[in-house]
């Protein structure tokens, strides 16, 4: 598993941490993250519909905060499921930009076992920051 | 004791002074036993205080006896916020928009249903949509859609999916004013249309109850609330307004973040981002969360219609078979509502996350049928312990009339899983009598009565503080999780 559960944080949702090499390998992680909270098999997620976009934010938290919910978007609009593919995390100027590139499938209810629905990433807690040389994000899921 | 700053100040009430954290306005009080708060969990202080800092709060922040952590509030947290010098908060609502609980009572009894359980929980299991991905009774244009977040259960009466009397029932009469859906951005429509008439997952669920004899406290307001006779079955309905709230509320904490740094209220959780309630942003969230209030109003309006068709199908040849909405309460909104305030009458916006309204008798804004009792107030238990039904009281005026919820969770959903396992409970449950279906093994082992306080304990201490008065107590017969 690519990141850990906070357990002090809240009783009634879910709180994340996840590590990565660098802003995108922490998006990518944290997206992955996000759906296996929802999804137990999520592994078996088939990258046959893609989904691209670009998203910003005034700081890198807020981007953050605004990918994750990208992810929990197209699971309620349009019933498909969504894997992270690629991230390219840019900052200009104190502006932050991302561009997304996620993989995945309609929600199959014979094939997908499903943990939680996951009604939204939450700002309680949300930081990232850099620790050696790994960045790391900690958020809190509303379940 | 957990937190040095607490007080005793009553044998129910609990104090953490004003000065006990920079930058609160006034002091936190926490109502329990002695017992229901050595079982909080420290975040409950921490969160409760961080509510005694927003600007324009009155009186005190409140926690309710089933208080738990959460998110910018606690879960059961309590603020009064002067509107005109105050803030509105989406932390301190939640994602879920109106979350809440719709009582139906039967003239069914314990001796017709219990025969038939399985059949009945089977029928409901295939006939509601429940679970992640869930789609709704109905999928709505966007004309209708934007109907329908104005008009609440009034849109689905008049759509033929209810009666008169859903309308009376409600909190609000289902319908709450200065809903505009020129607030509601695009995302929040596609999220949400295909979604009303949906249980979804988590602490969602519809259960079939039954109150039996030695669990009838009040039996002449019992019989006010349709529990007319032992052995009553009930049909309890907890969910909100789905993905449809859960983007509005995205919506607009993303927006008040972003220009909080400069409205000179620096929120010590970001979750607790706000905007002046007067101010454009502000009135934007506060007409878009009205909208996420009646489709949540109405999302629990079509679930009941649907229960009303599957038991007239099982049991048709009963004549007379009676299914009425009880009563029908939120319990995550931030309503204007007039209150005391040192002597006046004053109007207050009421945050409540997790803790339900409980109007006292002769409230204006309750059914004439209930008035000289109270508002009824639903609280529901874990799949595994019970419900309750309480009524309001004149002594809740120092919560601003308001009360639990719900049991309030001891456990995080993580403890809860490492402890139960979902298929032996669903087993164990139904050598209980408890006959139980899912769409997740993994989500109703996070649901497990033992994750949750011991409800009991938590009306008493509600009914102890003077947070409402015990009418009866329901058992689960059956239950449909998502």
């Amino acid at each position: 598993m690519d990141y850990e559960l906070i357990e002090d944080i809240t009783h009634a949702d879910v709180a994340v941490r996840v590590k990565g090499s660098s802003y995108n390998d922490l998006f990518i992680k944290s997206g992955r993250a996000l759906m296996s909270e929802m999804v137990e098999n999520s592994c078996e997620i088939a990258p046959v519909i893609i989904k691209e976009g670009v998203i910003s934010g005034d700081n890198i938290e807020l981007l953050y905060f605004e990918f994750l919910n990208e992810i929990l978007f197209f699971k309620d609009a349009d019933g498909i499921l969504l894997l992270p593919e690629s991230v390219t995390v840019i900052e200009n100027n104190g502006e932050y930009k991302c561009s997304f590139r996620l993989a995945g499938e309609k929600i199959i209810r014979d094939k997908h076992i499903f943990r939680v629905d996951v009604k939204a990433v939450t700002m309680h807690r949300l930081r990232i920051y850099k620790e050696d040389d790994l960045y790391i994000g900690e958020t809190v899921f509303d379940v | 004791m957990k937190s040095g700053f607490i007080k005793k100040i009553d044998e129910y009430i609990y104090e953490i002074p004003s000065d006990a954290k920079k930058g609160m306005n006034v002091p936190a009080r926490i109502y329990a036993s002695e017992a229901l708060i050595n079982d909080m969990d420290e975040a409950v202080f921490s969160q409760i205080t961080n509510v005694a800092t927003l600007p324009g709060i009155i009186g005190e922040a409140a926690c309710m006896p089933d208080g738990h952590s959460g998110y910018g509030f606690p879960i059961g947290g309590v603020a009064a916020i002067d509107p005109v010098a105050g803030i509105i908060s989406p932390g301190g609502i939640g994602f879920d928009i109106n979350c809440g609980v719709r009582l139906l009572s039967t003239n069914l009894t314990y001796d017709e249903v219990h025969p038939k359980i399985k059949e009945i929980v089977d029928a409901f299991f295939r006939g509601i949509p429940s679970g992640v991905g869930s789609e709704g009774i109905i999928s709505l244009s966007s004309g209708k859609f934007d109907d329908a977040m104005i008009g609440g259960v009034e849109w689905g009466v008049k759509n033929g999916y209810g009666d008169k009397n859903d309308i009376e029932c409600c909190e609000e009469n289902g319908k709450i004013a200065e809903a505009d859906p020129a607030c509601v951005s695009n995302k929040a429509r596609e999220r949400g249309a295909h979604q009303v008439g949906s249980l979804g997952s988590g602490n969602h669920y519809l259960e079939i109850q039954v109150a039996h004899k030695g669990n009838i406290y009040d039996s002449e307001t019992a019989k006010l609330f349709g529990i007319e006779v032992d052995n009553s079955i009930a049909i309890m309905i907890h969910t909100g307004s789905r993905g449809f709230g859960h983007q509005v509320a995205t919506d607009y904490l993303r927006s008040f973040s972003s220009m909080q740094n400069n409205s000179g209220y620096i929120p010590p959780d970001r979750e607790l981002a706000c905007a002046p309630f007067h101010s454009d942003e502000g009135q934007s969230y506060f007409k878009a969360m009205n909208c996420a209030i009646n489709i949540a109003f109405l999302n629990r309006q079509l679930i009941k219609h649907r229960v009303a068709e599957i038991l007239f199908d099982i049991f048709g040849k009963k004549s007379g078979l009676r299914i009425e909405t009880v009563y029908d309460v939120c319990h995550n909104t931030a309503k204007l509502e007039t209150h005391k305030v040192n002597g006046k009458m004053k109007e207050l916006l009421i945050h409540r996350k997790g803790a339900t309204r409980a109007f006292p008798p002769g409230s204006r804004e309750i059914p004439e049928k209930y008035r000289a009792v109270g508002q009824p107030v639903l609280i529901g238990g874990s799949m595994e312990s019970g419900s309750y039904i309480m009524c309001g009281t004149e002594a809740a005026e120092k919560t601003f009339f308001t009360t639990v919820h719900g049991s309030g969770r001891v456990m995080s959903r993580h403890q809860a899983k490492s402890r139960f396992n979902g298929r032996e409970l669903q087993k164990s449950m139904e050598s209980r009598d408890i006959y139980i279906r899912t769409a997740s093994y993994s989500g109703l082992a996070e649901e497990a009565g033992g994750a949750y306080k011991d409800v009991d304990e938590v009306v008493a201490s509600a009914e102890k503080c003077g947070l409402g008065r015990i009418v009866a107590k329901l058992t689960p017969l059956g239950n449909i999780k998502g």
